[in-house]
């Protein structure tokens, strides 16, 4: 640790710039809603006097250099919010606090970031996109709850896994290499029934974005993706309320003030009734989910705040019946199972302002994982669990050293500690079911980073390093992570960009390739597992049509990846301890093109997006040792999400996705082979080469028809009427053979899991 | 039209009917899509192979063909469907050749005699009616002495487990063995290579085992003998095999594992010493104990 605390510091001074404006001064400050006092994350700071523009940080605060003593005038924006325009002429550094208004007239024109797009074309941000649930509310969702996870799968560059699993890949990289943050605490399983719900309540949830490339050094640990979410404060000014009903669930958000103007909370749950809805038509499924999101803050001065906020949540199953004798009596016999899953992150973090040249912030980090399963049948009872715990720290300083650089210096460190597959018996089943409480594993995730904004002419570069490093059971492993975004101002309305990330993941997901469970299991790196690495370059071009408003974006990318983790052929990975044994290290490729179209503004707005994806794997024991296409290469993702107003009170939304078929190992052949012991035949399969087959692209629309109050009452409510999968087409998951029932002659099909789900859902705020 | 429609109705009229409209088609129609079909190219037709040696009799060769995955399973003279009738098997051990004859559908078999030891086996199937040939070859493998057998057992509210354990001596370079236990079966007089491909067989277990693990050159492997009572016959034999047979054989006992199989387990390609086929070809004689369980 002492030598990578050098070399931070020499990296600092090599990448401290020399020129230092004088005669300058620095005016600082926090930006807030004026309604609401929640601080707005990402909003524009420019100014009259020179070309330098800064956002607000995910805080609110910023920081920017301007001429002493001469009339400027500071303008501040941000999106649904009116232009702050605030006159100042100064000798000294200043604070000013900014109260932006909501503005009536921008919150219809809903658009899919919360800054100026041009600003935002000029700037490094490659790879990057920033939501707003606000911004994607009238979008189709299942009962009127917005899904941040299924909304960001319309984007480019980010694929759906198959229907049933939770996960979702990025740039040809698998499911576990994406690293979901909520308000900097990991979520190690961010969906509810298989992937149907996210586990995220939108009403809770202020901003997130998602980095896919051009990773800044502050981000680590996954290969593919990084899904930062930050939570609402709160409402310092008056105690407000809102909420949803919904055929499948329910949620209640309240938020208020618990001193004014200095501290304020918010508290969400939700709860599915899946179970009482499935009863009325005569199905058992003693199932239910729920989610907690709280977060309370304290403004202890000017320049210090605290901030604490937890996400709880389960999926619960309980099943229990009694189980009936041969001829069909009752019997005594009871059989039960269930199972509970769930996460519980704490983050608890202190904004410090040392000048107005120096934020910091740090956060204490608490995660919890934990699953279990539990089964008993006369006299027999089986526990089995896992559970990961990660303890961490993170400190951040941004340096707002002048007009043209912008320096984010910090470490992160983070204890993992994983206890999986305990098992506990009792009964005769114990003669088969061993106890066992195999001992923690744990490592010890460490990352100091830096980075530099800097502009030179007509250039923009974002440089850093991230030098990151893992201590696990008899084994270290350390290692650079050079990252670098380039934008160059090569027109007026456009702005060509580079990027390159080198990221390392020192943590893998256990899971069958076939399907995927939120009962599959993080594991650490060891002596025998590797780091995974991966190196991206991206090259892009983002362009405003400023007539129609249209911003088109195209990127293409190339990611190179070292020690995936896969399989190998008859894994078995049910209670195996020893599931080193199963996985195999091997490489990837994958490179594609994107294209994103946007447009924001008018009654007709929403979003064109298009990937060109291949994804390839080589691993030395697997597929003859042949290069195989992996799991998730789909050639071609189109989304097209549309919103239209057909006046004050209604809009409609629509979104149709294609996505190419998934791949699929399949049964081609079979063959009689005497068994071992001369015991009579065995039918043995034939596959196909891994992967080989394609199944059957998926399409889908959904659509969703919105009613707005009439006007704004203390108590409004609007309606949701949502159709998912419209036209009932299944999207493949697997392929399964099927007996035509009056022939017995068999054929290949392709099931999917959810046909035409129509809902109705009531939202309200008060 | 739709706007004209929608201010025509009050308000909650509109809204209840929209209510009940919308649940009553959630529960007609949030059912499973209909699959989709889709077609897939057979993998083409082959020669399946397996071996089995008589000690100091004979060697018995099964030639069957492979098939397509949409033939239905259930029909109960699958099996006889695809074995080869008319084949050419030709066999040289150690470069001398042995013209094998059809004993039974499918079966092909003929007396060689004592073996060498580390004897070349080489094989070439040829079916006269399809075509479709093989070629495979493979290494007589000593056979390994059983010291002594033993028996223990755990006894439950419902049920005794009984387990047998068996000593042999480690061979001193790399070795991989199989053994196979069976219940009430007369191994030694009563084995009949053509009738092993048609009778399924109760308590029949078999266990790959490899020598790195060893911590002593007497080994005791024990084998949980699950269904076996008191009293019953238990048959064991232990055989020397190759590397190759037994990462088949770990291949097929990890897919029985897996339990769910194709759901949850991962597809796998199996170990083939056969050109231009399936199955495996081996020389190997296995060495044979019988022990009555005590009480």
């Amino acid at each position: 640790m002492v030598k990578l605390a050098k070399l931070l510091v020499v990296l600092v001074i090599l990448l401290l710039p020399i020129s230092i404006l004088s005669q300058s001064i620095q005016v600082s400050g926090y930006i807030s809603n004026s309604q609401t006092g929640q601080p707005i994350i990402h909003a524009r700071v420019l100014n009259s006097c020179t070309p330098s523009n800064v956002r607000s940080n995910e805080y609110g605060f910023y920081s920017i250099v301007l001429p002493a003593n001469l009339d400027c005038k500071l303008f501040i924006e941000a999106n649904e919010f009116l232009i702050d325009t605030i006159p100042i002429k100064a000798k000294l550094d200043t604070t000013i606090n900014s109260e932006l208004q909501m503005d009536a007239k921008k919150m219809e024109a809903v658009v899919i970031t919360a800054k100026s797009k041009l600003k935002d074309i000029k700037s490094t941000k490659i790879s990057v996109i920033e939501l707003k649930p606000s911004e994607i509310k009238y979008l189709p969702s299942l009962g009127g709850e917005l899904d941040v996870l299924k909304v960001i799968q319309l984007l480019p560059g980010i694929q759906k896994g198959v229907e049933g699993q939770s996960g979702f890949q990025v740039r040809g990289g698998d499911a576990d290499q994406n690293l979901i943050l909520l308000d900097e605490a990991t979520v190690y399983n961010v969906s509810h029934l298989f992937g149907f719900f996210s586990v995220f309540i939108p009403e809770s949830i202020e901003n997130m974005e998602i980095y896919k490339g051009g990773f800044p050094s502050e981000y680590g640990g996954r290969l593919s993706s990084i899904l930062d979410i930050r939570m609402r404060d709160g409402n310092y000014k008056k105690i407000t309320g809102s909420g949803g009903i919904g055929l499948l669930s329910s949620r209640l958000t309240l938020e208020g003030p618990i001193i004014k103007n200095k501290s304020a909370f918010i508290i969400s749950a939700r709860r599915t009734y899946i179970d009482k809805v499935l009863k009325l038509v005569g199905t058992t499924l003693p199932y239910h989910f729920y989610d907690v999101n709280a977060k309370f803050n304290y403004t202890i001065n000017s320049k210090n705040k605290l901030y604490y906020s937890l996400y709880h949540g389960n999926d619960i199953l309980k099943i229990s019946q009694n189980v009936q004798g041969d001829s069909g009596q009752a019997t005594n016999n009871q059989l039960n199972f269930g199972f509970k899953l769930g996460n519980f992150t704490n983050t608890l973090r202190w904004n410090h302002v040392f000048s107005p040249k120096l934020f910091s912030n740090t956060s204490l980090i608490y995660t919890q994982f934990k699953y279990n399963v539990t089964g008993s049948f006369v006299g027999n009872s089986v526990y089995i669990g896992s559970q990961i715990y990660d303890l961490g720290v993170k400190q951040d300083f941004t340096y707002f050293l002048n007009a043209n650089n912008q320096i984010k210096v910090g470490f992160q460190s983070i204890n993992h500690t994983f206890k999986p597959n305990i098992i506990s018996a009792s009964g005769d089943i114990t003669t088969l079911i061993n106890k066992q409480t195999p001992p923690s594993l744990s490592n010890f995730e460490n990352a100091i980073y830096m980075r530099n904004e800097q502009s030179i002419n007509k250039f923009k570069v974002n440089y850093g390093l991230r030098v990151s490093s893992t201590a696990a059971k008899n084994v270290f492993y350390a290692g650079l992570e050079p990252r670098l975004a380039v934008a160059w101002d090569i027109n007026k309305n456009g702005a060509l960009k580079l990027g390159y990330a080198r990221m390392k993941q020192y943590l893998h997901l256990v899971s069958s390739s076939s399907v995927a469970m939120p009962t599959d299991l993080w594991y650490p790196v060891s002596q025998k597992i590797k780091p995974q690495k991966s190196d991206q370059l991206t090259l892009g071009y983002q362009h405003l049509l400023t007539k129609h408003q249209i911003t088109v974006s195209a990127e293409t990318y190339y990611k190179t990846m070292h020690n995936l983790t896969e399989y190998r052929e008859g894994a078995v990975l049910i209670l195996n301890n020893n599931y080193e044994d199963e996985l195999l290290q091997g490489k990837g490729n994958a490179y594609g093109f994107e294209v994103l179209v946007r447009k924001d503004r008018g009654r007709w707005y929403g979003w064109l997006s298009y990937t060109l994806g291949y994804s390839n794997r080589y691993f030395a024991s697997l597929n003859g040792g042949n290069v195989f296409p992996a799991k998730y290469d789909r050639r071609h993702n189109i989304a097209l999400v549309q919103n239209y107003r057909i006046n004050k009170r209604w809009e409609v939304s629509a979104v149709w996705v294609y996505l190419s078929g998934s791949r699929f190992t399949a049964q081609v052949g079979q063959y009689f082979q005497p068994k071992p012991g001369l015991n009579g035949v065995d039918l043995v399969p034939i596959y196909t080469n891994r992967n080989q087959v394609r199944m059957s692209p998926s399409h889908r629309l959904d659509i969703n028809l919105i009613l707005k109050p009439k006007r704004n009452k203390p108590f409004s409510g609007e309606w949701y009427f949502s159709a998912y999968n419209f036209y009932n087409r299944a999207e493949p998951f697997s392929i399964r053979l099927t007996a035509d029932e009056k022939t017995g002659s068999l054929a290949y099909e392709q099931p999917g899991l959810f046909g035409t789900l129509v809902s109705i859902a009531y939202n309200f705020k008060f | 039209m739709l706007m004209k429609l929608l201010k025509s109705v009050k308000k909650l009229h509109l809204f209840i009917l929209i209510a009940i409209a919308s649940i009553g088609i959630t529960l007609v129609q949030s059912c499973i899509p209909k699959p989709l079909p889709i077609k897939l190219d057979q993998a083409p037709t082959r020669l399946a192979i397996s071996s089995q040696l008589i000690p100091g009799q004979a060697v018995f060769i099964t030639v069957s063909k492979s098939f397509s995955a949409l033939q239905n399973t259930d029909s109960t003279n699958l099996l006889s469907q695809f074995l080869v009738e008319h084949a050419r098997v030709e066999l040289w051990v150690d470069g001398s050749p042995v013209m094998l004859k059809k004993v039974a559908p499918g079966v092909y078999g003929n007396f060689i005699g004592p073996n060498n030891p580390n004897a070349q086996f080489e094989l070439k199937v040829y079916d006269t009616t399809t075509g479709l040939s093989i070629s495979s070859s493979t290494r007589y493998l000593p056979s390994v002495n059983i010291d002594s057998i033993w028996f223990t057992n755990v006894i439950l509210s419902t049920d005794t487990l009984f387990t047998a354990h068996v000593q042999f001596a480690d061979r001193p370079e790399t070795n991989y063995y199989m053994i196979n236990t069976y219940r009430n079966y007369d191994f030694i007089n009563n084995f009949s290579a053509t009738d092993a491909l048609f009778e399924g067989r109760n308590g029949v277990r078999t266990r790959p085992v490899t020598d790195a693990l060893f911590t002593a050159t007497k080994h005791v492997e024990s084998i949980n003998l699950t269904g076996y009572n008191a009293g019953d016959t238990c048959s064991i034999t232990l055989s020397n095999i190759s590397q190759d047979y037994y990462t088949y054989l770990v291949e097929r006992n990890r897919a029985r594992q897996n339990g769910l199989g194709t759901i949850l387990g991962e597809p796998v390609t199996y170990t083939t010493n056969i050109v231009g086929g399936y199955g495996f070809f081996t020389a190997t004689i296995p060495t044979v104990r019988q022990r009555i369980i005590p009480k």
